[in-house]
């Protein structure tokens, strides 16, 4: 009895201790299954609960025009994906999702029915759209953020600017040339997370590198300019039921490009709704005669060679030149003419017989050097050289017809960068579309300076050139209709039948119409060329280029501050009273000048009238006003009773009497 | 009996201060996840400002619904 008892205890406390013990080894070995095996799973699988990388959309920098507003934006836009494998209801979520995408129900079907564990439904949705898909809480649809591209001025510069793909990857224009600089890498954005999927920032939560990602380009292009060229363009098209048209603006200092222009237009928005060649920037990529828009380079050739004077005639046959096997007509028969006046009429047989004079050497001297043939090398896609052959293969009848415009193909951007070299004094620059490169601080990394290519003609000879294509502007002129009014332009018509490529030679109702030139002469802010492609009806550059070429100067060049005659300028200064007395005594001795001239107009005594009255008396004289001050007149000058003249400037500073 | 007390002092106020700390990084990610929708947001409207800006919009308020029209040269005066 004895000895079972003590066995009884001995056993119960042998057997709580085998318990225990095996307790223990049952811990112990699952800590070192735990912690030893299967360690390196564990810790992964913790890490990928307990830290989220959000991966953030690389952004895509902006483009600007050159006052800083926005052509190209990028958005933070959601996309649809499905887990087909996770969708529990799949007519449920089809009936859902359809109506809120607008899209076809048996694709939505085909969509979601997909083996794979991702696929699209709809990509790139609006905010709306968005918000509805995450209130039905569907399961196995989720939103991912993608970048969509903006343009918020739709057709505007579309050309210049371009496109991108749904990948983001620029396709056109800008958007292209620049694609690398403008787009971001992804970065990932790292965080903890909680037992419930709660955020939880510990420690460093952006990417700590701090470099930049993306960069911002800002464009020479203006919009205010941009916008006029594109309206009046677009109305002349129109207005002439022509089959296009382009137009170019070039500061002609710097060779910035101000406004760049391919009609028809196309909205970047919706680019695959067009067809695609009218996405093409035609302006730069597509070669044409320029017909007589090309005297002007004949002519500047032809003087700076000292082979022909402005003042040198030349016998016109009236209208009907024989060359070889080809005959030359002019659409005005003409005698004898002198240069100037060739260039004034647009005489082609007049143009040819200088050419001849000149020669086909130094004229394929004076092509190249005004860089036809060769790229302008502007940053942009697609550029096109146009088509200048060799002087070796000339016929014998080409440095006639190359004279005015002929056998020769070039693109508009040439011939506005040609026209420059003209306007500037000689020097041909190399287009600028691009103005600086930012970075996403929208601090400055590279600024694009003014490159002069090459010296093409002298100062004198640039202003002699301008001094001709200012005739024919003037009466009698091909270009009359391309005065603005108070300005004084200087520039050239032309009129070139096209190339019919099936058939060879010329098409026989087919022209380009076209009109170049610069304005204020003396100044030249602006180059503008204008080129309306098949026009109906008429097809001369002078009746349907030129108003336009009119219209938008107009327009742009109060913008450029070149303002025309008989502005009234107000200056709002009142440190004016030393520059006041030097014109004073300079206008007494112009006085004496002018008297001797008859039914010109006094100026009145405006002495202590009220500057509305003042001005309401000088109004309308063609005086260029400026004033300073306020309250009552005080000074003026020219003094009341000198003679004064359209053109004349005029200042009057006002003082209050307190 | 002090050296007891200002031990588990300390050990409350190491507490307090991880969940401190844990709070705040709560609210740091809850800061920065309504930054960057304020940030889609301010890129949104700026977008809307830039649609509403365009010349062919502005142009088409001004002449059809302000009857306002484009000054003539001598109606002009600059100010310098």
């Amino acid at each position: 009895m004895k000895k079972k008892s003590i066995n009884w205890l001995k056993l119960r406390m042998f057997i709580i201790a085998c318990v225990l013990f095996l307790g223990f080894i049952l811990v112990g070995a699952r800590m070192f299954q735990l912690q030893v095996l299967q360690k390196e799973e564990l810790y992964k699988l913790a890490s990928q609960q307990q830290h989220v990388q959000i991966p953030l959309v690389p952004k895509r920098g902006t483009i600007y025009d050159r006052q800083g507003n926005e052509l190209a934006v990028s958005i933070e836009v959601d996309s649809v994906y499905a887990d087909p494998r996770k969708i529990k209801d799949l007519g449920k979520t089809v009936s859902g999702l359809t109506p809120i995408l607008q899209m076809d129900r048996e694709e939505v079907k085909r969509r979601l029915k997909s083996g794979s564990s991702f696929e699209w439904v709809q990509r790139k949705i609006s905010l709306r759209e968005s918000e509805q898909i995450k209130a039905l809480r569907l399961p196995g649809i989720y939103l991912m953020k993608e970048n969509k591209r903006f343009y918020p001025n739709a057709q505007m510069a579309a050309h210049v600017v371009g496109f991108v793909g749904l990948d983001s990857r620029g396709l056109e224009g800008i958007e292209f040339q620049y694609d690398t600089s403008l787009n971001g890498k992804g970065e990932v954005w790292n965080m903890n997370r909680d037992a419930l999927g709660r955020g939880i920032a510990m420690d460093e939560p952006l990417p700590s590198k701090q470099e930049e990602h993306y960069r911002n380009v800002v464009l020479t292009i203006d919009k205010q300019v941009q916008y006029v060229v594109e309206t009046e363009l677009g109305r002349a098209v129109q207005k002439w039921g022509a089959k296009g048209g382009m137009a170019i603006a070039m500061e002609p200092s710097t060779g910035k490009i101000l406004a760049i222009v391919t009609y028809p237009f196309f909205n970047p928005n919706q680019f695959l709704q067009y067809r695609s060649g009218v996405w093409r920037n035609r302006a730069i990529s597509d070669a044409f005669e320029p017909g007589s828009l090309f005297k002007v380079f004949l002519a500047a050739a032809a003087i700076d060679e000292q082979m022909v004077k402005p003042s040198d005639a030349f016998y016109c046959e009236n209208g009907s030149y024989k060359v070889y096997d080809r005959t030359v007509h002019d659409v005005h028969k003409h005698g004898w003419l002198t240069f100037r006046q060739i260039i004034k009429v647009s005489s082609n047989i007049g143009a040819s017989k200088v050419g001849e004079k000149l020669g086909k050497d130094r004229l394929f001297k004076y092509v190249t050097a005004f860089g036809f043939g060769e790229k302008t090398k502007i940053s942009l896609p697609g550029e096109s050289r146009g088509i200048v052959h060799h002087p070796r293969y000339w016929s014998p009848v080409a440095v006639d017809t190359i004279s005015f415009g002929q056998g020769i193909s070039v693109t508009g951007i040439q011939l506005v960068t040609a026209l420059s070299a003209i306007a500037n004094g000689g020097s041909l620059m190399k287009p600028l579309i691009v103005e600086r490169v930012t970075n996403e601080k929208g601090e400055t990394l590279q600024v694009s300076q003014a490159e002069m290519v090459r010296k093409v003609v002298s100062q004198g000879v640039a202003r002699q050139v301008a001094a001709l294509l200012k005739g024919t502007t003037e009466k009698g002129g091909t270009g009359e209709g391309a005065i603005p009014a108070g300005y004084e332009v200087a520039g050239k018509t032309g009129t070139a039948q096209k190339v019919d490529s099936q058939l060879g030679g010329y098409a026989e109702d087919r022209y380009v119409s076209g009109f170049m030139g610069f304005a204020p002469v003396q100044d030249p802010r602006m180059v503008l060329l204008v080129v309306i492609d098949e026009p109906q009806g008429t097809n001369y550059g002078g009746v349907v280029a030129a108003p336009v070429f009119k219209a938008i100067m107009e327009n742009v060049l109060p913008y450029l501050h070149a303002h025309p005659k008989g502005t009234v300028i107000v200056k709002n200064e009142t440190d004016l009273s030393m520059e006041l007395e030097q014109v004073g005594t300079r206008s007494f001795v112009e006085d004496l000048q002018v008297r001797k001239g008859t039914g010109r107009e006094m100026m009145p005594d405006l002495a202590g009238l009220p500057m509305r009255v003042a001005l309401s008396q000088i109004e309308g004289k063609g005086l260029i006003i400026k004033v300073s001050g306020t309250g009552r007149l005080v000074e003026q000058a020219p003094r009341a009773g000198a003679i004064i003249e359209k053109g004349d400037l005029c200042y009057l500073k006002f003082q209050s009497p307190s | 009996m002090l050296p007891l007390l200002f031990f588990i002092l300390s050990a409350l106020f190491f507490v307090w201060s991880r969940i401190q700390v844990i709070q705040l990084g709560y609210e740091i990610s809850k800061a920065l996840k309504e930054g960057r929708s304020l940030a889609a947001m301010n890129k949104r409207l700026t977008i809307e400002v830039a649609t509403l800006k365009s010349y062919g919009r502005i142009e088409k308020v001004a002449v059809e619904e302000l009857g306002m029209s484009k000054p003539k040269p001598d109606q002009v005066v600059v100010i310098r």
